[in-house]
């Protein structure tokens, strides 16, 4: 298979989101009923009498909307986040969680489900920031002129052991119903999207995204390795901990809005580069538009198909993975 | 062009360099010759500023290493580290490009793409330009660390041990390649331990032996198998080729 | 090598004795005792009625009290003293629970410190159906386990009467539940003037609002008890649903449990809701007086029937729930229960 010309893909979250609208779990109200009312809002025609079009639009507007901005975002967040990582650490099996990020915030969230002190998705950003604090405090050597990668992520497992040890602690010590708050919101909670949760997680994500767009050249210069970054006289030093930063801020955005959704991020950049290749000025923007749209796919198959919410990570396994064993069987890898 | 001056550096109480007094000149081809562990690499790491000097100077056109900043620092000192394992199948162009990194911020501007076809031409490594870098052969990816060298164009280029993968027809090529830059207005300095191919293509050596430099004690003969036994512990003879001395070691014993 | 093989044969051989005489003391105790069959079919005796009674289940311990045997608790669940609802509620109802004088050998669930329970020489410990290990343990002290569930209105109507026979106050135990019979009845007969019956969506607490409850469980008993239908038709216990799915099931009325109705008020994409437009969201609160594991569900469901079909000759609700905390715990207490 050639690789794909990327111009192909602005139009798709597009038609995504177009596409994403009309899908629903409701079982009176088909896709075709909602073109229709799609029709009947823009020309008038009157398909629905006046309280069934308010339901409707209700619905389009309030429920589905949301949700579908969220599950994009997310998408191409974490899609993008993994991509930076795995330049940075010149690995392709990093995913943003290997920095601890997703223990944190867990146990962030379960805290404050357990005390409820703070929401628990502004707890779990808080702590999901300390973590990859805590893993480059770790890692950090005073007597080494850059920090070793490969100890930012034995330092990285300590800290989500650390973490995870909490958030069994607090488990433990928990009521059933607590319990099973905490293991719900852990699971993953998109279908509890609202603007409100729109809103406070669309500039974090903007400004992660549009700052790894930014160094999408510099990451090819960083993925080739620290030593010959300085080999050209640049300090790599200042863009690894810019890098660290945004991709942070939109791994601990992510789980705080939508919980805990795993190895998106790490399957995602390898399917995208296996369309366009590794040079990262195709990737980057290739992971935002392809990862959120892969997203909005799997998340329109779990409100199809069940009228009862199962998490969405559960998905990504069930319909990533073979998406990802045949694209591994058919493409010629050049891995070294 | 480059003066070390009392040099020291100890890796804890290791003392690896001792008190090194060095001048490379302008548009000239260096090359500093030595047995394994006598300090060539530290020196080289301290001259390209991978690791920070503590005891003594080095500078470059007067002023030390550590006042050269970003772009400037970029414009002056390009090298070429030892080991490059890549993961990622970069396409080679990709890979040159990237030499341009200091200069142009977030993307790379239509002149430094003409640079990079440039020096793909001038190493005759054009027919590469859009493999994938992990298929190409110790030798060609050699080369195209050079050219990503060449396209950042800086003052001086350091090489660490260049030739050691390479087989004999890179190793010649490449040397030659070097002499021919240090006459385009660069000054090239090379780590190396084969004496042969430095006497062969370099305008000025030097010799290091535990730790400290070392010179022959008349100017004129660094062939003079005595210097050179105190220098690699190996007894050699000289030979004359056309115009060049080569040695080989002594082979009495077979 | 030799010593240390006879020093394990030795081991395993002490381990299977006690199992065996442990055993033998419970079919002594059979003979001529007091026995129940609790939750998990286990025989239960105790040879007199119990004087030591430890309950680390907090429907249980609630039901002692409301039997008067709460003189004779000596342990609780340490859910008491953390959770602020119960601590109010049990500070008022027992002095030494106020005082934090009664043990507490459990943390939680799943943590039971298995020594301090033994050292408070129980003759009856009730526990949770969950904590199996905890109970194997004690049955092989010889101790007896009685095992608690109240998963549904039946069952706890069983188990109150079970803790009587085990602690001796069957005649209060009947006392309880004629009273809750007649309840019962009343809020069918009111239900059976009313045109139709109503739907209700039950969401959990803790502002998880799309978390409910199906066919199968303790919160689909009392709203059938109060004279309505839980829409949600599926058997899973606790489902999340998707919010378009209930704008279109659009239930009659909302029940949240110990969470603020503004936060459903507040929804925009639930503004459409009959339930919201007609203010019809209730709060079950304070939850101490609406357990719906003990046998309060009556008054959760008597709440619930009153709410929902309110009528002109209706008593305030208040008055309602004073009675029958009246009867289950006196006069005194009830009036302090809802201040």
């Amino acid at each position: 298979m050639e690789k794909l010309k990327y111009y192909w893909f602005y139009p798709l979250p597009f038609l995504m989101i177009f596409i994403s609208l009309l899908i629903g779990p409701t079982q009176t109200l088909s896709a075709w009923d909602y073109t229709l009312w799609g029709v009947q809002a823009v020309f008038g025609t009157p398909y629905f009498d006046a309280e069934q079009f308010r339901l409707m639009q209700n619905i389009i507007v309030n429920v589905r909307l949301p949700r579908i901005l969220l599950t994009f975002m997310v998408g191409a967040a974490l899609a993008t986040a993994g991509n930076g990582l795995q330049a940075l650490f010149r690995n392709p099996l990093v995913d943003s969680y290997v920095l601890g990020i997703s223990s944190g915030a867990a146990f962030g969230a379960a805290l404050a489900l357990s005390l409820s002190w703070l929401s628990p998705n502004l707890s779990a950003f808080i702590f999901g920031v300390c973590a990859v604090g805590l893993t480059y405090l770790f890692a950090h050597q005073k007597h080494a002129s850059q920090t070793s990668l490969v100890m930012v992520i034995l330092s990285g497992m300590i800290v989500s052991g650390l973490f995870l040890a909490g958030l069994t602690i607090i488990q433990y010590l928990s009521d059933p119903f607590k319990l099973q708050a905490i293991v719900q919101w852990t699971m993953g909670n998109l279908h509890q999207a609202s603007w409100q949760k729109v809103q406070y997680a669309v500039l974090p994500i903007c400004i992660g995204l549009a700052g790894l767009f930014a160094m999408r050249w510099r990451l090819n210069l960083m993925a080739l390795g620290a030593e010959e970054a300085q080999a050209v006289g640049v300090n790599p030093r200042w863009e690894q901990l810019l890098l660290i930063a945004l991709v942070t801020v939109c791994t601990s955005t992510s789980v705080a809005a939508a919980g805990i959704i795993s190895l998106y991020g790490l399957f995602m950049p390898h399917i995208v580069r296996m369309l366009v290749g590794p040079d990262h000025r195709y990737s980057i923007p290739a992971n935002m538009v392809l990862g959120g749209s892969f997203l909005l796919l799997i998340d329109n198959f779990s409100r199809v198909l069940l009228t009862f919410e199962i998490p969405i990570g559960i998905f990504t396994m069930l319909l990533g993975a073979p998406f990802f064993l045949l694209l591994m069987k058919t493409q010629r890898t050049h891995w070294a | 062009m480059i003066q070390i001056d009392q040099l020291n550096y100890a890796y804890g109480h290791k003392q690896v360099l001792k008190n090194i007094h060095l001048e490379f000149p302008e548009n000239q081809f260096s090359v500093i010759l030595g047995r394994n562990g006598c300090g060539k690499s530290t020196l080289f790491k301290l001259m390209a500023g991978l690791e920070p000097v503590k005891d003594g100077l080095i500078r470059y056109s007067g002023k030390p290493l550590s006042d050269f900043k970003g772009k400037d620092r970029a414009a002056l000192l390009g090298f070429l580290p030892q080991f490059h394992k890549t993961v990622f199948p970069f396409l080679v162009k990709d890979v040159v490009i990237t030499g341009r990194a200091a200069f142009s911020r977030y993307r790379p501007s239509k002149s430094d793409w003409e640079r990079v076809d440039q020096a793909l031409l001038d190493l005759d490594i054009e027919h590469l330009r859009d493999r994938p870098y992990t298929e190409l052969s110790g030798g060609e990816r050699q080369l195209v660390m050079i050219a990503r060298i060449l396209v950042q164009a800086p003052k001086v280029i350091l090489l660490d041990e260049p030739t050691n993968h390479l087989d004999v027809y890179y190793q010649s090529y490449l040397m030659k390649k070097l002499r021919q830059l240090s006459r385009q207005n660069f000054t090239v300095i090379a780590i190396m331990h084969d004496p042969n191919l430095a006497f062969l293509f370099a305008d000025h050596l030097f010799f290091m032996r535990q730790h400290e430099v070392v010179k022959p004690e008349t100017k004129t003969r660094i062939t003079d198998p005595k210097f050179l036994k105190s220098v690699y512990d190996v007894e050699f003879h000289e030979a004359m080729i056309q115009d060049k001395t080569i040695v080989i070691p002594d082979h009495s014993w077979l | 090598m030799k010593l240390f093989t006879s020093l394990l044969t030795l081991l395993i051989l002490c381990g299977c004795s006690s199992s065996e005489q442990s055993g033998k003391a419970q079919e002594k105790l059979a003979a001529h005792s007091i026995c129940v069959f609790d939750s998990t079919n286990t025989k239960v005796c105790v040879a007199k009625p119990a004087q030591r009674i430890v309950s680390l289940f907090e429907s249980g311990l609630d039901g002692l009290y409301m039997l008067g045997q709460g003189h004779k608790v000596i342990g609780i669940p340490a859910e008491v003293y953390i959770q602020p609802l119960l601590f109010n509620a049990y500070s008022k109802i027992d002095k030494r629970i106020a005082n934090k004088q009664l043990a507490t050998p459990s943390q939680g669930a799943n943590a039971t410190n298995i020594e301090s329970l033994v050292l408070l020489k129980p003759d009856l410990v009730i526990v949770g159906s969950g904590q199996t290990q905890t109970i194997e343990l004690l049955r092989q002290f010889g101790i007896a386990v009685y095992v608690m569930e109240s998963s549904t209105y039946q069952q706890v109507k069983e188990e109150l009467s079970e803790i009587a026979i085990l602690s001796g106050a069957q005649k209060r135990a009947q006392e309880i539940l004629n009273f809750s019979d007649e309840i019962v009845a009343e809020v069918a007969a009111k239900t059976a003037r009313q045109p139709n019956k109503q739907s209700i969506y039950y969401a959990w607490s803790g502002g998880r609002i799309f978390s409910t409850s199906g066919r199968q469980s303790i919160t689909n008993d009392f709203i059938e008890l109060a004279g309505a239908y839980n829409i949600v038709q599926t058997n899973t216990n606790q489902p999340n649903v998707n919010p378009e799915t209930l704008i279109e099931w659009n239930p009659d009325n909302i029940v949240l449990w110990n969470t603020n109705p503004q936060l459903i008020y507040e929804r925009k994409e639930l503004q459409g809701l009959s339930a919201v437009q007609n203010r019809k969201v209730f709060n079950l609160s304070p939850a101490f007086i609406y357990n719906p594991h003990t046998i309060k569900i009556i008054i959760t469901a008597i709440y619930l029937n009153h709410s929902i079909y309110p009528e002109n000759s209706d008593l305030p609700v208040s008055a309602l729930q004073q009675r029958i905390l009246t009867k289950l715990y006196g006069e005194h207490l009830a009036k302090t229960f809802v201040q």
